[in-house]
Formats: structure tokens, sequence, C-alpha cells
């Protein structure tokens, strides 16, 4: 038990298990993933043979739910748990403001690395004191002559900051995997949706679809160079009587609840009546049809004797909300099925076309935008974990924990300093404190005068 | 680019190019002022540097950060500015000899790919942006002068050199340093990208090549983190590792956009 306790808490277990995760990261990127390529790709490589080992047996198609993975990340956890309950007492006690002993000053004092000038003039403990706060250090007595300064005296706990976020991000992870549905529809302005998905992205593993319901107004869409520069719409709520209207755009959208509308693409719905000679309606269709990519959208009419072709818009053609009424559209209305086209060309709203003994009229045109509905739960202890891991990161990498030791006599004045990194850096910030304690009393030019004994100063990284 | 843009980004990377074959010369020939030649041409093709960088701001009327160029352009300028400040007061006389090549490569790349001007797309309209690529950048230039200061340390504690050991000393801490601080700004833009990409794509992490990347990148140089503290790994091991982990900076920051198109970091939304 207690050897696989020191296993589990050796830091070489650690570097281990960081490289094959790393491992398993690089394959994640050199392999094809059916989450990247798509379920049609996907199934196209995996058909046959080693392919199909590699891709589906060993799962390395899919690493996030690959087992090895799973479980080497399992084990990182562990590890990093144990490690963390191990180190944590001990990391409290570095991170103490408690001033050494007189017995331990003198002997720090000793050790080589320590600065040394001449007493200067005017010298005073207190004010060497106020030098040492001022520069961030809380101070303390240790014993005549001595005085002792610690400065971010906690930064050691920084080690457990951010590797303890590393589990709200899991938990976080975790929640989100969890509930996660995400789900493409369109929403035609002017029409409520309530839940007909286009496709279903993912269902969530735990929980129902949310329910939404909203319509969308005020659609916008602007193009340069061919290039999409604005998204716009906006979602009005449906939910239990009351509405939230909410602006969304690309970057900011919608959101009700742990749900999230997020507008995708946009283009002009078509409302087309089929009238008969008599001018009785047959037949009533509001379609999507026209996008501002892909491929040309066909709508079918009278039960698929005819379709009306649209060609996609370009971006930079899509009409000012103004000009709807006078929007021309481009159509091709044609027998199903092949055969020649009856009509081919641009159509207003009002206009008709003679469909045999009836007629298609394009009553009228309406903006319509393409969402990505999403709903998950989790992202709050994601942020947290990261907020957690940089400041973290920060304390214990930047504002890393520093100490000094002043001692003063007739003759001379000692600084000794110890830092948890960095001890050249420290060195230098050492040589600059001393010259600013001499300054402050006065003599003047200590810096430059100061000497010390050979060998570096001491850092808890040696 | 204009004509007057092309001929002042090319002379910027001839002054770079120059300043590391000056500062070759002054050490291999024991030409000191030859390296200082070579940090009063970093500063100058730094100068030059920054023209460009203003002037496609202006040019374009948003931060340059569309495109392989602009983010070579902005991504070569926080490699060229941090190694200045590093290797300021001759402290590390060959530090722009080992990083500035980064920069040259990066830039040259760079220049390779459509340098048109492009508007601001929907996609990238984001507070988070700005946030995501600054903190990348500066990651990405300290990981540069860790990679540059490695390649130093390799080349002067080679087999059969004397080595000044205070000087190895001051590479091995400035590689530490900037190791640790790439790492921290890199976890800052890992955070601020993954906020970002929930507000645009929907989703926190989508294991998209790019982000994966970014991510295992991160983790090498955490890695190289602890095996300095915890292990003692310095000098020439860690010289070593630093200097292969950058390939997976540069990875990220240019061949998975090249290489797979899969990849959403294409910002195509909208």
């Amino acid at each position: 038990m207690r050897r696989l306790w020191r296993l589990l808490t050796s830091l070489r277990t650690a570097a281990v298990l960081m490289a094959v995760l790393g491992l398993f990261l690089l394959l994640n990127v050199a392999v094809p993933q059916r989450a990247v390529v798509g379920e049609e790709t996907f199934a196209r490589l995996a058909e046959r043979g080693a392919a199909r080992l590699a891709l589906v047996t060993l799962g390395l198609g899919s690493i996030p739910t690959n087992p090895a993975f799973l479980a080497t990340l399992g084990l990182f956890f562990l590890s990093l748990g144990a490690s963390l309950l191990e180190r944590f007492r001990p990391m409290l006690r570095r991170s103490g403001r408690g001033r050494p002993t007189p017995e331990a000053a003198a002997a720090w004092l000793a050790r080589p690395g320590a600065l040394r000038v001449p007493l200067p003039e005017g010298w005073s403990a207190r004010s060497a004191s106020e030098v040492l706060r001022v520069c961030g250090y809380r101070t303390a007595g240790v014993g005549d002559g001595r005085l002792w300064g610690v400065r971010n005296a906690a930064a050691p706990l920084g080690f457990a900051l951010f590797h303890a976020s590393f589990f709200v991000l899991c938990l976080g992870g975790l929640l989100l995997w969890g509930t996660r549905f995400a789900g493409t529809a369109t929403a035609i302005e002017g029409q409520p949706w309530q839940g007909a998905y286009g496709r279903v992205v993912r269902e969530a593993p735990w929980g129902a679809r949310p329910r939404l319901a909203f319509t969308v107004s005020d659609v916008e869409s602007r193009a340069e160079r061919g290039q999409p520069v604005h998204l716009g719409a906006t979602v009005r709520f449906l939910h239990a009587g009351r509405g939230a209207e909410q602006k969304a755009r690309v970057n900011e959208p919608a959101t009700w609840g742990s749900s999230t509308v997020l507008l995708q693409t946009a283009g002009l719905a078509l409302q087309l009546w089929l009238q008969d000679a008599e001018g009785y309606t047959l037949e009533r269709v509001l379609a999507p049809a026209v996008k501002t990519a892909g491929e040309p959208s066909v709508v079918p009419l009278a039960g698929g004797r005819w379709e009306v072709v649209a060609p996609p818009l370009e971006r930079d053609a899509f009409p000012a909300r103004a000009e709807l009424p006078e929007t021309a559209v481009r159509l091709l209305v044609r027998p199903s099925g092949g055969g020649e086209a009856v009509f081919d060309g641009a159509l207003r709203p009002g206009d008709s076309v003679r469909l045999g003994p009836d007629r298609l009229v394009l009553e009228d045109v309406r903006p319509w935008v393409g969402v990505l509905v999403v709903s998950e739960r989790g992202g709050a202890l994601l942020v947290a974990g990261f907020l957690l891991g940089v400041a973290g990161l920060t304390w214990r990498m930047i504002w890393y924990r520093r100490e000094v030791l002043l001692a003063w006599d007739d003759g001379a004045l000692t600084l000794a300093g110890r830092s948890e990194h960095f001890p050249l850096r420290f060195r230098q910030e050492l040589e600059a404190l001393l010259a600013l304690l001499a300054a402050e009393a006065g003599s003047g030019g200590a810096g430059a005068g100061a000497s010390h004994e050979p060998g570096t100063t001491r850092t808890d990284d040696e | 680019m204009s004509e007057l843009f092309g001929i002042l980004f090319w002379a910027t990377l001839v002054v770079y190019a120059l300043a590391v074959a000056a500062q070759l010369f002054g050490q291999v020939f024991a030409r000191p002022p030859w390296s200082r030649r070579a940090n009063l041409l970093v500063v100058g093709g730094l100068a030059a540097h920054t023209v460009l960088v203003a002037w496609r701001w202006i040019e374009t009327g948003h931060v340059p950060t569309i495109g392989n160029f602009e983010n070579a352009l902005v991504g070569g300028w926080f490699i060229a500015a941090m190694t200045a400040w590093a290797g300021r007061g001759e402290r590390y006389p060959l530090l722009a000899a080992g990083s500035l090549p980064l920069a040259l490569v990066i830039l040259g790349g760079g220049a390779m790919s459509d340098t048109k001007p492009q508007p601001m797309v929907a996609a990238l309209q984001s507070f988070w942006l700005y946030i995501h690529i600054f903190f990348a950048w500066l990651a990405y230039g300290a990981y540069s002068v860790a990679c540059g200061a490695g390649v130093v340390y390799l080349a002067r504690s080679r087999k059969g050199r004397e080595a000044d050991p205070a000087a190895l000393a001051r590479l091995d801490e400035l590689m530490f340093r900037s190791t640790a601080f790439g790492f921290v700004t890199d976890a800052v833009m890992i955070a601020a990208g993954s906020i970002w990409a929930k507000s645009l794509w929907g989703s926190y992490w989508s294991w998209d090549p790019v982000e994966t990347w970014s991510l295992l990148s991160w983790l090498v140089y955490g890695l190289a983190l602890h095996l300095r503290t915890t292990l003692g790994w310095r000098g020439r091991r860690l010289a070593w590792l630093l200097v292969f982990a950058i390939i997976g900076v540069l990875i990220s920051f240019w061949g998975v956009n090249v290489v797979m198109e899969g990849s959403a970091h294409v910002f195509n939304v909208g």
C-alpha cells in the first residue's frame, strides 16, 4: 500500500502520465477523428483493414472517448489528488509568515551569497523596515540587530490552487458532456419556431431536450468583398406567455436559461402560392429556399409535380430590409425529375409564372436565419476552473515567495535572501534593495560599493 | 500589399537577418563591437516592424489579426520585441541569433500567403479576440526567447568548448523564466479562446485540431517546468527540450490551418 502511494505521488509518475496524455493528444490531431471529419468521411476511411482496426477497434478515431485515454486521464487525476494531499501540509508550512529563529537566522547569514556593505551613516532599523514594507515585504524582528521580511508569503499555495483547478475543470467538463444538447434549425422571420430541428447534432446523455420557442425578426446580413461582416437578428423567446427580446448577432448569441441560440447563416425564404385557373389557392409553401452558400435549394410543389430551384444568393447581394418588397429572386421552375424548365429568371414579390393551367405566385420574400441551439450546464464550473488555474499559476510562478534577512552591527550591513525561483534575478533584486536601503539611510552609493562572497544566493530550486 | 509596404517589409526581414549574422560574427570571431551593432540592428528592425504593424492597422481599420499574413506580422513583432527586451544590456550576446530566425520563418511564411487586406469578418468581431490573440503572441514570443536561449546554451556548452559558467547560468535561468512566463500567458490564451468559442461556436471545447495542438503544446511546456522544478532538469537537457518544444508552437501557429481544412479556426461563420 505504501509502495502504491509512493508510486502515485511520485513526480516521475506525473511526468510519465503527462507524456502519455501528450501522446494521446498527438494522436487526436494526427489520426482522423470522427467528430472532426464527420460521420460520412469517417465511415469511408474506416471501411476495412488496418484503418478499421486502428480507427474503430482500437478507438483511435475518437480519442476523447477512447478507454485507454480515459484510463490515463483517470490515473492522472488520481496521482494529482494523491500528490496534493501529500504535499498540502509541507506547502502550508512553507507558506507561513513564521519568522526564523535567531539560530536559524545566524546560520542563514553565515552561508555564502550574502551581500555586505559598511553600515551607512544615519542607519535606522525603523526606516529599513519601512523600505522593506514599501518593496512589498512584511517585516518582523529576529533578535537584536536583525530584521526579517517575506514577500508573497502564501505563493506556494498557488501550486495547490493551480492543480486543484484541474478537478474543477474536469467536473465542469463532465457536466457539460452529460448535459449538452445541440441541434440546428431554421427560423423564418415572423414564424414561431417551436422545436423543429433540421438536424440534431447531439442528444444530451442526461436529461431531455430544451423546451424552447422563439421568433426572429429584423434579420440583417451584410458582406464585404464576399466575406460575412455582420449577421444579426432580434430573437423573441415565447415562454409562458411572456416574451423576452434579445438582439443577437454572431459572437453574441441569445440565451434563455441554459440554452443558447447562435446565429450561423441567413438567407431568403420564399412564400409561394400555387393557384388554379380561377384563382383558388391549391397550395401555400413558405420555404427557406435561398441560401448564401452551397448547392441550390429545391422546393417541391403540387404533390411533387413541379419543383422550384433557387440558386444560392451571393453574400454581397443580401437585400437590406427596405429593399425586400422589391427584391428580385432568381428561380428556375421545372417539372419534377428533370425536363425542360418552364421558367428561368427573376421574380419579385407579386410576380407570377404560368404552370400549365395553374399559376405560381411569389407572394412574399422574407429573411430566415440558420441557428444552432445549444443547451448545456457546467460552463460556470469551467470558467471558475480557468480563473483558479490562472490565479494559481500567476501566484506560484510570477509572484513567487521571497524572503530577506537584514543584519547590522557597528561595522557592516548584511543582506541575505532566498526565493522560490529565479536565483539570478533575485540576486539583482537584492542588490537593488541593498542600494535602496543604503540610500535611504543617507550614505548613498551602497550598490556600487557592495561586496559579496562568491556563490549564488540560495533558492528553493536548488 | 502595396509596393512601399512590401519594400519596408522585406527590408525589415533583411535587417533582422543581418542582426543574426552580426551576432554570430561577433561571437565566433571574438569581435564585441559586432555584437553591439547586432543589438542596434535588432532595435532598428523592430522600429521598422512597428511602422509596418501600424501601417497595416490603419490600412485595414482593425488590429492586424486576420489571416496568416497579419498573424505572422504581429506574431513576429512580439518575438522580436521580447528578444530585444530580454537581450537588452548585452546580457545575452547571442540571444537574437537564437530566437530571431523563428521570427524570420514566421514572417517569411506569412508573406507567402494572401496578403490582401481582409474586412473584419463577423466571426472575429469580439472583445475576446483581442485577449486571446494578445496572450497567444505573448506566449509564443516567450517560448521563442526560451528556444533561442536554449540554442545559445547548446552552442556554448558543446563538447570541447570552454564555457563561462556565469553566462551559462544566466542562459539557464532565462530559459526557465521565459518558459514560466509563456506557460502562464499560454494558459490565459487557452482559457480566453475557450470562453470565446462558447459564444462563437456554442461549445467551450470541440477537440478542433488547433485547439488540441495548443493544448498539447501547453502540456509539453508544463512537462518542461515539472522536469525543471521537481526533477532538477537544467542546462543542456532543458535546452534540448525547449528547442524541440517550439515545433509544437510553430505547428499550432501555422501547420494545422495549412494541413487540416476541418479546423474551425478558419472563421467562416456567417
